[in-house]
C-alpha cells in the first residue's frame, strides 16, 4: 500500500472509524485521539495486511482494537455520541429517535458497544465473529438480545 | 425485520447529519502514539537505559574499587540478564500485531500488561530480600557487639522486626503497582470474559 493510496484509504474509511471512536470516546478531544491513535496504528500496521479477509474487516479491527486497549480515565458523559442538533429536515419524532439510539449505545457495556455497532454497520454475523473473535452462534444470541434491549430503550 | 430496519435506518440516518473528522493523515502518522504499550515500551526502554548504566558502575565501585566480587560480579550477571529480558519485552510489545481479532488482541494485552506488572513485583520482592541479606551480611557485625549478637532472642528479633519492615514496604509497593495497572488489568479481564461467553 504506497503512501497515497494510504492516505486516499483512510480518508474512504474516515466515515467509519470516526463512528466507531464515537461511540467510545467522552469528548470531540478523545475523540479526536482515538481517531490519531486509529490512523498511528493502521500506518504501522497496513504493510502486515495480505488480503486474506475483507478490508473493511481490517479497518474494523484495529479500530476497535485501539478503541478497548487504549488506557483513558473513566469520565462522566458531558457531550453526546454524536451532534444532534439535527437540521430541520428530520422530523422531531425521529430527532427523539435517534437520540435515544445513541444514549442507548452509549449506556450499554463496552463489548456490546462494539457487537451492536457492527452490527448497525451491516456487518454479517461471520464477519462480526472475524473481527471480534467470537462464535457465529454467539454473536447471533448476543445481536438479537441487544437488538431488544436497543428497542426497549428507543421506546422507553 | 421492520424494527431491525428501522434501527439500522436510524443509525445511517444520524451518520448523514454528522461530518466525518478531518485529521491532517500526513502530520498524524508522524505523530506519537498514546496506547499503553507505547507507555510501557517507554518504561521499558528507561529501565533498559538505566541497566546499561548501573552495568560499568556496579563493575567500577564493586569490583575494581571495594573488591567485593561476590556482590559485584552477582549485579554484573544480574544485569546482564535484565538487558537481554528488556530486550526481550521491548521486540514483543513492538511487536504487537493490531490486526487481530479483538479478543485474540484483548487477550495478548492482557498478558504483557499482567507479566509486566509481575516483573515489578518479582523486582521488588528480590531487591527486599537482597537489601535484607546484605544488611545483616555487611552491616549487623559492624554495629554489634558479639556479646550483643550471642543473646537468645537477638537474631529472632532482628529477623522478625526486618521481615516485617521489608513486607510493610513491599505490600506498599504492589499497592501502588496494583494502583497503576490493577483497574486496567480488570477492565481487559472483563472484556476478555465477555467475548468468550
Amino acid at each position: 500500500m504506497s503512501d497515497t493510496f494510504f492516505n486516499s484509504f483512510v480518508t474512504e474509511n474516515m466515515g467509519i472509524i470516526s463512528h466507531i471512536c464515537r461511540a467510545y470516546s467522552t469528548s470531540e478531544e478523545e475523540l479526536k485521539d482515538l481517531i490519531q491513535e486509529v490512523t498511528i496504528q493502521l500506518w504501522k500496521s497496513h504493510g502486515k495486511f495480505k488480503g486474506d479477509s475483507k478490508i473493511s474487516t481490517w479497518v474494523y479491527r484495529v479500530t476497535l482494537n485501539v478503541c478497548l486497549g487504549l488506557s483513558r480515565r473513566k469520565r462522566l458523559l458531558t457531550e453526546p455520541l454524536a451532534n444532534t442538533d439535527f437540521s430541520e429536515e428530520i422530523d422531531t419524532v425521529e430527532k427523539e429517535q435517534i437520540e435515544s439510539l445513541y444514549l442507548a449505545i452509549r449506556n450499554l457495556s463496552e463489548s456490546d458497544r462494539a457487537i451492536i455497532l457492527l452490527y448497525l454497520e451491516k456487518k454479517s454475523y461471520q464477519e462480526i465473529s472475524d473481527i471480534l473473535g467470537m462464535t457465529v452462534t454467539n454473536v447471533g444470541v448476543k445481536v438479537m438480545r441487544l437488538k431488544d434491549k436497543l428497542k426497549e430503550m428507543i421506546n422507553g | 425485520m421492520a424494527d431491525d430496519l428501522d434501527i439500522i435506518g436510524l443509525w445511517e440516518k444520524g451518520k448523514k447529519l454528522n461530518p466525518d473528522i478531518e485529521i491532517d493523515i500526513n502530520k498524524t502518522i508522524e505523530s506519537r502514539s498514546k496506547g499503553t504499550l507505547f507507555w510501557i515500551k517507554v518504561i521499558l526502554n528507561i529501565e533498559f537505559w538505566i541497566n546499561v548504566i548501573c552495568l560499568p558502575l556496579f563493575i567500577y565501585f564493586l569490583i575494581i574499587q571495594n573488591k567485593d566480587y561476590l556482590w559485584g560480579f552477582s549485579a554484573v550477571i544480574v544485569t546482564i540478564i535484565y538487558l537481554f529480558y528488556y530486550q526481550f519485552l521491548i521486540k514483543q510489545i513492538t511487536r504487537f500485531n493490531y490486526t487481530e481479532d479483538v479478543r485474540t488482541s484483548l487477550k495478548k494485552l492482557y498478558g504483557y500488561l499482567r507479566f509486566f506488572v509481575l516483573h515489578y513485583k518479582v523486582v521488588i520482592w528480590i531487591s527486599l530480600l537482597i537489601g535484607l541479606i546484605k544488611g545483616f551480611i555487611d552491616d549487623v557485625p559492624k554495629s554489634v557487639t558479639p556479646e550483643q549478637m550471642a543473646e537468645p532472642f537477638f537474631w529472632p528479633l532482628i529477623i522478625g522486626v526486618s521481615a516485617v519492615f521489608a513486607s510493610i514496604v513491599g505490600l506498599i509497593m504492589t499497592l501502588l503497582i496494583n494502583l497503576i495497572y490493577g483497574r486496567k488489568i480488570k477492565r481487559l479481564k472483563k472484556l476478555i470474559s465477555e467475548f468468550s461467553r
